[in-house]
């Protein structure tokens, strides 16, 4: 009786096959372990062996298809007595993508069929088993498409179950990365307390203890490590650099500044804000929130300034920017900087925002990037105002300036859509009668 | 820098011998030091020379009532000398076996005496011989030796368990300070042969360590058996007399001393760790109450030194030894093993009736977890205890009602010990009550009690 050849599963993991060459031809004779067809995977070009003996009777998969199912049958086997002319009833069953279903209709077509087609009857249901089997391996495999298969302990499993805890991504630490009730618990703490704990155990045995002390990680320690290690982890950012003549800025806010008190004096700072917001609103995308299967495009500025305060950071907003003049932004920072310091602000004075502002001047760095707070979109890190030499018209000058940098989250904010919005910024920055539009 | 051996092991106990072995697999050029015997105090003096003993007494005790199960034997006796000497040539035969595991390991065994110079050197003295030696890794294996009293020490007469396993004659009359593990082996033992036994405890129940209920079944069998227990007592002197010794004992609940006479004493009150003459000092590596003190993957605080075993204190198990000896190796190896879970860890007492334990009593776990299931199992019940007349002695498991963790095994009946590990690998597996409950267990065998225990506990015990 003649026997089918289908696509192999070549690896675990393979769903379909590229038939690159037939290395026999039709009425070739096959005797089994010969190599008959060289078939490519996802990971290699393997050679087919012939499990059978035989003739090879016809090649229903041309050499050159690529994408051919596993378990759908390639080629026909002929056995000792039978001929080509045998197939030809087959030939016209065989369809090679077909459906389980058209092969059940088939059998049940050929019940009543005559004795030729009675001896090949199990053949459709063998094709039909192979469809079985290839639907069933897809199952398995889209489960296990990203993952190698998960060892768990009984115990381990069910207190994951209890508690909602996806195993997939818990790494084990038992015998052959089998996960266990420690792994599981581990996965509960680090989600309640937000650290993404590995082993705590073993981090701990690679220092002397004489030569340490600890400390409790307090609640506000836990929060940025979350936050920004999620920040890492799931924005895919870039950063731009610019730097930024504030010759006249300065000129500019120093005369102003001479109309007002000491405590009234405008800061560089003050007047970045307002530029950022006049940016945002030039370069929309910038003022954006990335929800996953669609974006949030803002119509007011809300921007966030990064406070260090004891033990740690907190970035207050100031709402509303495009609507504000620079003395509101500056009473609006004073009173913010002062809330943060004193830890008495609430949720609504530190969440939401788009962008932030981090300014590491006063310490003399020229510039840094810095870790977008999400669910802002992107960040600023101003640098030190220093003085260069410039060039021009064979003189040289002397010229104040900033250096920029903007980390931007891609998904939302392109590097040219990027490049647009830090470029219109050092415009106003350099030209500052622009704000007066 | 180039050290002569990889990985230098001091002490040839069940930890040490296994650590070498486990080096020598991984590929480690390796030493062993050994100032003694080869296999340390369990094969010498410990675990197994006891086991013989045990057996010697075991079948005397079978013997006298063969006529129960049809069989004739008059006058039947015991030769002292032979049920020893047996006991020392098991030790003998075994410790000749670990010198053939050194060779065929490659091992090389150096005898004498270890002293640490710096992190990776060492002085061999060898009867006054000396020499040095370099390793990159050394793990300190240097067992435990029976604890004294502050009042009492070892003498003629005041045995530690290595004279009490080589008397040369049987005494009349015995006392047994402290009830572990030791003491009770070594009260069984004598009771059986007719001597008089007396067992000194100072906690208010035999065999401390065991669940509660254990302990109490315990002592009404070996009281049974014609052992005298004493609890709640301590004993305040001994003071030889013209026939042996006079303990001066006083009962804390009672506060009234009395005298108690015996010709011999045992002491079995604990252990303390090797640790002086070994050099720790030179390298100042940290101990805490005589035991040296370590991570979870056996490094002491200087990080190429490794100390498993007996001298990195309790429990003090052969069995414990020996599995921290392989994750110091595969620790040193980079493969990454998993530390020692000590709940996890089985104990045993080897008297008869045997008593084996796993995990948490009944008491500690209900002060861990918030609601416990309990499921008993009785030997009477079982078909085959009925059969071979081991009816005395229950199986009683310990669940975490929450979760279904096998929290802790507790039992006592002839051959438990040798049914303790199946609950040792199902919380090793983290098995459920589910994965007891649903495998098979041959019939008839005791084995079928652990079956029925767990079932016990979930209200489905079929006979009980």
């Amino acid at each position: 009786m003649s026997i089918k050849i289908y696509m192999p599963a070549l690896s675990p993991t393979m769903e379909m096959g590229n038939l690159v060459k037939w290395l026999k031809k039709e009425g070739d004779s096959i005797s089994s372990g010969e190599i008959i067809a060289e078939i490519e995977t996802d990971k290699a070009l393997m050679e087919y062996e012939s499990a059978d003996d035989g003739v090879l009777g016809k090649i229903l998969i041309a050499e050159g298809t690529n994408d051919v199912k596993v378990n759908s049958p390639i080629a026909i086997l002929l056995e000792e007595g039978e001929s080509i002319d045998d197939l030809d009833n087959i030939d016209k069953k065989i369809s090679i993508d077909d459906k389980t279903e058209t092969f059940q209709d088939e059998v049940s077509s050929d019940a009543q069929s005559t004795s030729n087609v009675e001896q090949e009857k199990d053949m459709p249901l063998k094709a039909n088993e192979g469809n079985i089997d290839s639907s069933n391996n897809k199952k398995e495999s889209q489960v296990n498409l990203d993952i190698e298969r998960k060892y768990i302990s009984p115990l381990a499993k069910r207190i994951a179950e209890e508690n909602n805890i996806d195993t997939r991504e818990i790494s084990g630490s038992g015998p052959n990365g089998r996960i266990v009730k420690k792994d599981i618990h581990q996965r509960i703490n680090s989600e309640s307390t937000g650290i993404n704990v590995t082993d705590h155990e073993s981090i701990v045995s690679l220092y002397n203890a004489s030569n340490y002390s600890e400390k409790i990680n307090d609640n506000m320690r836990l929060v940025i490590a979350k936050r920004l290690e999620e920040s890492n982890l799931q924005i895919p950012s870039y950063t731009l650099n610019i730097d930024c003549s504030i010759s006249k800025l300065n000129k500019v806010r120093n005369s102003m500044n001479e109309h007002f008190d000491n405590h009234q004096r405008l800061s560089i700072n003050h007047f970045i804000i307002k530029i950022t917001s006049m940016a945002m609103i030039k370069v929309p995308e910038v003022n954006s929130t990335w929800i996953g299967d669609k974006t949030l495009i803002h119509k007011n500025t809300d921007i966030g300034i990064a406070v260090a305060i004891e033990n740690g950071l907190i970035t207050p907003i100031i709402r509303d920017v495009q609507s504000k003049g620079l003395s509101a932004i500056r009473d609006d920072m004073k009173l913010l900087v002062e809330k943060a310091r004193d830890k008495k602000l609430s949720p609504s004075e530190y969440q939401g925002g788009t962008i932030s502002i981090s300014n590491l001047g006063a310490y003399g760095i020229k510039n840094f990037t810095s870790i977008i707070n999400p669910p802002q979109s992107s960040i600023l890190s101003i640098g030190a105002s220093r003085k260069i030499p410039v060039i021009e018209e064979e003189a040289v000058s002397i010229d104040e300036v900033i250096s920029i940098t903007l980390t931007a989250d891609h998904r939302l904010i392109d590097g040219a859509v990027g490049a647009n919005f830090i470029s219109y910024m050092k415009e106003i920055i350099e030209n500052p009668n622009l704000m007066l539009l | 820098m180039e050290y002569d051996y990889d990985v230098v092991v001091i002490g040839s106990g069940p930890g040490g011998y296994v650590a070498a072995i486990r080096a020598a697999q991984l590929g480690h050029k390796t030493a062993i030091i050994e100032k003694d015997k080869l296999g340390g105090i369990c094969l010498n003096w410990g675990c197994i020379p006891t086991k013989a003993l045990l057996k010697s007494s075991e079948i005397y005790t079978t013997m006298k009532k063969s006529d129960y199960y049809g069989i004739t034997a008059k006058n039947v006796s015991f030769d002292f000398e032979k049920v020893i000497s047996r006991s020392r040539g098991v030790a003998k035969t075994l410790s000749d076996g670990i010198a053939f595991l050194l060779k065929k390991n490659k091992i090389t065994h150096i005898s004498g005496s270890a002293e640490l110079i710096d992190k990776n050197c060492i002085k061999i003295d060898n009867n006054g011989k000396e020499n040095q030696l370099s390793s990159k890794f050394i793990i300190l294996s240097t067992g435990a030796r029976p604890r004294e009293l502050p009042s009492i020490s070892f003498d003629e007469d005041i045995w530690s368990y290595k004279d009490a396993m080589t008397p040369t004659n049987l005494p009349k009359s015995l006392t047994v300070i402290g009830s572990g593990a030791i003491g009770i082996e070594f009260a069984n033992f004598y009771n059986a042969l007719g001597v008089t036994v007396d067992v000194v405890e100072l906690a208010n129940r035999i065999l401390p360590n065991e669940d509660e209920e254990v302990s109490e079944y315990a002592m009404k069998d070996f009281e049974k058996q014609g052992i005298n227990f004493h609890l709640h007592t301590t004993v305040q002197d001994v003071v030889k007399i013209k026939s042996g010794c006079k303990l001066t004992i006083k009962s804390n609940t009672e506060d009234k001393t009395s005298t108690l006479k015996s010709d011999k004493v045992i002491l079995a009150v604990g252990i303390t760790g090797n640790i002086e003459n070994i050099g720790l000092e030179n390298l100042d590596i940290k101990c805490e109450n005589g035991h040296i003190v370590t991570n979870g993957h056996m490094q002491t605080n200087i990080e190429n030194i490794y100390a498993i075993g007996d001298v990195t204190g309790a429990p003090w198990l052969a069995h414990k030894a020996s599995h921290e000896g392989v994750l110091s190796i595969e620790h040193l190896s980079h493969l990454d093993p998993s530390a020692i879970n000590k709940y996890n860890i089985p104990g045993c007492v080897y008297s008869n009736p045997q008593i084996a334990s796993i995990g948490l009593s009944e008491t500690k776990a209900k002060e861990a977890y918030k609601s416990i299931r309990v499921g008993r199992f009785p030997l009477l019940a079982n078909g085959k205890a009925k059969a071979i007349s081991s009816e005395s002695g229950f199986i009683k498991v310990i669940y975490d009602d929450n979760t279904g963790e096998l929290l802790g095994a507790h039992m006592i009946g002839d051959g438990v010990t040798e049914l303790i590990h199946g609950y040792a690998i199902a919380k090793n597996m983290e098995a459920t009550e589910e994965d007891v409950i649903t495998t098979i267990f041959p019939h008839p065998t005791i084995s079928e009690s652990l079956h029925e225990a767990v079932l016990n506990a979930y209200d489905i015990g079929i006979h009980y």
